[in-house]
């Protein structure tokens, strides 16, 4: 099996053996898309019709509610791909929403739980202790959300 | 978390990055094969009696 990539944060989010390629070329070419992005409005719709339109007869596609990813509209279109079949971890959406993700018998739905194991909840845990640390500390930490923040505090506001 | 407020107020927003990605991983693996294979479909019909 071969993994393919596409980075929206820059090719070094990325494990370095793995190819990293545009969006569309990675969707025109893998057999199975895993979407794993926050929903920001750069990711809002990242997957559109268009997106859907250049994935492969047949391909499947894993994402987690509360990700970027579809639209309402997008989803229609997901539907009507012939052989198109996904499975998708839902949280905090309303029951109509999930009625309609939940439609085609070729959707496996799953609670939001894939993180949640004792190893995986320890990690996060500790991470999260270690970037306060690293804060009070003054020592710049990775995976900073708003960098603009240092800038910031540079001047004094 | 309003990071327009956050970073006016000089408060850092972090992720926790890969902690938990080998995790997520194994699950979606878990959920391809289930797809793949209709578990989930062959599970309900064994529980209607099928």
């Amino acid at each position: 099996m071969q993994v393919i990539a596409a980075a929206g944060r820059g090719p070094d989010t990325v494990p370095k053996p793995v190819p990293v390629l545009p969006l569309m070329e990675m969707l025109a070419a893998a057999d199975v898309v895993s979407l794993h992005a926050r929903l920001m409005p750069e990711t809002q719709g990242m997957i559109d019709a268009d997106a859907i339109a250049a994935m492969r007869r047949g391909a499947s596609e894993h994402r987690a509610q509360g990700t970027g990813g579809w639209s309402r509209a997008d989803r229609g279109a997901a539907n009507r791909a012939s052989g198109w079949r996904c499975f998708g971890q839902l949280r905090g959406r309303t029951a109509s929403h999930r009625l309609t993700i939940a439609g085609p018998a070729n959707v496996v739905l799953s609670p939001h739980v894939a993180g949640q194991t004792m190893g995986a909840v320890l990690r996060v845990g500790l991470t999260a202790a270690q970037a306060i640390l690293d804060e009070l500390a003054g020592r710049r930490r990775g995976f900073v959300v708003n960098p603009a923040t240092y800038a910031t505090r540079q001047r004094g506001i | 978390v309003d990071l327009a407020a956050a970073t006016a107020r000089g408060i850092i927003v972090t992720t926790t990055g890969p902690a938990n990605a080998g995790t997520v991983a194994e699950y979606i693996f878990a959920l391809l094969l289930a797809l793949m294979r209709s578990v989930v479909q062959a599970a309900g019909g064994m529980r209607a009696g099928l």
